[in-house]
């Protein structure tokens, strides 16, 4: 009896805990508008070929730089395409991008950090040497120098932001792996026989996460901005592609006589990264609130 | 303290090295010949080695780095492949633009800033709090390219209050001391050229320095919210003191640390978003000779303006560095 007591204990406690995480986030205002934001966009993206009026790159040259009206609510750009379907569809990429630059920074940052702060040693030297150096430069103008080396297009942004975001996630780890690893209950793992790989990654890494979601949420806003920077230089995704960066970028030639072009992807940009900003606040005031 | 200083100045050389090789590793690591996407696909073989030649790329690799070091030590970038002229120079001559914009937003971005977190700190909680940190929010949430076409559509095309571009109207440039031209303006005692750059300079400023606004005042509000509660604080008003003096004196002034380090780190973050104010403002800045030089696959002059930004932005942060260590005497450095 008491064998099973013990057996099921921590399936209870780490149930308990996520009822509490689940209670705290829905209590964080912040959270909550930032996460129903977001459900909005991802709905727009991934519904974007039901709710678009228009196919996004059907050019109408008749109706060019046509202002918002009933027929096309945001109105059309300079090649009569649809902007409202041009946004919907804008979302996809945006969403992506920023997701997937995060992930491709996680997964090299995650390793960098956890490898320098575990080791210490040559390895930390030598690894947040190179970090550093990163770091001595603006993280756009790093990007623009990687999509000049790169090439142009939507994969390469993603690489050159993914590549610029690594050191802030490899500074975050190694320094919560350098707090963690002293621990008793990590000691104690090693004491028994474990590899270092399992002590990173099933004794180490599970107990620094909470920095790491926070930073990422709020990552894949920075990197969302980023891409419609580069988009905005002529750098990142190329025309037709309905990208939101790009659509600015192509909208600023007509500015004076069409300022709708160039006025609602900016509100798109901005409503998306409010909502990862506010989201990754809410979960940095649940997971940490030492952090706040 | 003097120790401090020299230690952190001797550990600037192998950053700056850092910065030397980053750079050239970034924009030697062409999956394409650079002489061939300055020429283009059609270009003649001769004609592309004759390029390559001249750009010293037929070199060893090693040899080209060292040689790329010595030119940058004696203050040699190069010559841009498209207009022939020296990098250093062209660098020189926009550098004060692009210093007058960042130190502009700063300004803007440090008053803007602290009154937004003072407010927000002072009623927390109430609509004030809400509205100062909802324009906060905006603040980060907004890409500035994009807040400066909303200002040009706004104050330029409906207005027509303020010009949409450039620095100043042309044939009115102050005579040049410094090149930053409101202090030109101001020592040559050029009024009407002090009022033309002022109103080019207003719009391109304010869309810099939104995102440091932003985070300076979310700096002020966390920090004053942590001052205000102290006993000093308590003491203060229990004094019978005005309510502004027991703000200003003796909250702010203990809460101002980490606030000046957030505004000093700022100044190199804003080197990075001038590329793009640059760009849109058509201001002739450093910024914009990066974009103009990508444009036209003029990799020195990329390579040139990358190294010199980076190397401010290393300069600048350890600037705030040792002022942060004076500022706060309990730090103590071993």
């Amino acid at each position: 009896m008491e064998t099973q007591i013990a057996v099921n204990k921590p399936a209870i406690v780490s149930e308990s805990r996520f009822r509490e995480f689940i209670a705290r986030f829905m209590a964080s205002s912040s959270a909550m508008i930032g996460l129903c934001l977001l459900i909005v966009m991802v709905f727009c993206a991934v519904f974007a070929p039901v709710l678009a009026p228009y196919d996004p790159y059907a050019s109408d040259l008749p109706n060019s730089l046509q202002a918002p009206s009933v027929a096309h609510l945001l109105g059309t750009d300079e090649l009569g395409r649809d902007i409202l379907s041009r946004i919907l569809y804008g979302a996809r990429i945006s969403l992506l991008v920023g997701v997937e630059a995060v992930t491709l920074a996680l997964i090299f940052g995650v390793i960098l950090g956890a490898v320098a702060g575990f080791y210490g040693g040559k390895a930390d030297t030598i690894i947040m040497g190179i970090m550093d150096i990163m770091l001595s430069f603006p993280s756009i103008l790093l990007a623009i120098a990687f999509m000049t080396v790169l090439g142009r297009g939507l994969d390469k942004a993603v690489i050159a932001i993914g590549i610029v975001s690594i050191p802030h996630y490899a500074r975050i780890v190694r320094g919560s792996v350098l707090s963690v690893k002293e621990n008793v209950y990590v000691m104690a793992a090693r004491a028994i026989g474990n590899s270092d790989r399992r002590l990173i990654f099933v004794h180490i890494l599970p107990n620094v996460l909470a920095p790491i979601i926070v930073r990422a949420t709020i990552g894949v806003s920075v990197a969302i901005l980023e891409a419609a920077a580069l988009g905005f230089l002529g750098l990142g995704v190329q025309p037709p592609t309905a990208e939101w960066g790009t659509m600015l970028g192509s909208g600023r030639q007509t500015i004076f006589n069409a300022p709708h072009i160039v006025t609602f992807p900016g509100v798109a940009i901005t409503i998306t990264v409010m909502a990862f900003n506010l989201l990754g606040d809410g979960l940095r005031d649940v997971l940490d609130p030492r952090l706040k | 303290m003097g120790k401090y200083i020299l230690r952190r100045l001797l550990l600037l050389i192998p950053v700056l090295f850092g910065v030397s090789l980053a750079t050239f590793v970034v924009m030697h690591s062409f999956t394409t010949d650079p002489a061939t996407i300055i020429l283009g696909e059609h270009a003649t073989v001769d004609r592309v080695e004759a390029l390559r030649e001249e750009l010293g790329l037929n070199k060893p690799i090693y040899v080209q780095f060292s040689d790329y070091l010595g030119n940058t030590l004696s203050g040699d970038l190069g010559k841009s492949v498209i207009t022939k002229t020296s990098i250093s120079a062209e660098l020189m001559k926009r550098f004060p633009a692009t210093v007058e914009l960042a130190v502009s937003a700063v300004c803007i971005a440090s008053v803007l800033g602290l009154i937004l977190g003072i407010v927000s700190a002072v009623k927390q909680n109430t609509v004030l709090d809400y509205g100062a940190m909802g324009v906060a929010l905006l603040g980060v949430s907004m890409p500035i390219f994009w807040l400066g076409l909303m200002m040009i559509i706004l104050f330029s095309v409906t207005l027509g209050w303020l010009p949409a571009s450039g620095r100043i109207t042309i044939g009115m440039a102050p005579d040049t001391i410094t090149g930053l031209y409101l202090l030109d303006a101001l020592l040559t005692g050029n009024m009407e050229a002090l009022w033309d750059a002022f109103r080019h300079l207003l719009m391109p400023a304010l869309a810099l320095g939104s995102y440091s606004t932003a985070i300076i005042a979310r700096m002020t509000r966390a920090t004053m919210l942590e001052t205000i509660r102290q006993d000093y604080v308590r003491t203060a008003r229990a004094k019978g003191l005005k309510e502004s003096v027991v703000i200003v004196k003796h909250a702010l002034r203990n809460a101002l640390i980490p606030i000046v380090t957030v505004i000093g780190l700022q100044m190199g973050a804003l080197l990075g978003g001038a590329v793009l104010t640059e760009t849109v403002f058509s201001w002739p800045g450093i910024g914009s000779y990066v974009v103009e030089g990508i444009m036209v696959s003029d990799y020195p002059r990329v390579q040139g303006a990358v190294l010199l930004i980076g190397t401010i932005f290393v300069m600048v942060n350890l600037i705030v560095d040792i002022l942060y260590s004076y500022l706060d005497p309990r730090i103590q450095h071993s």
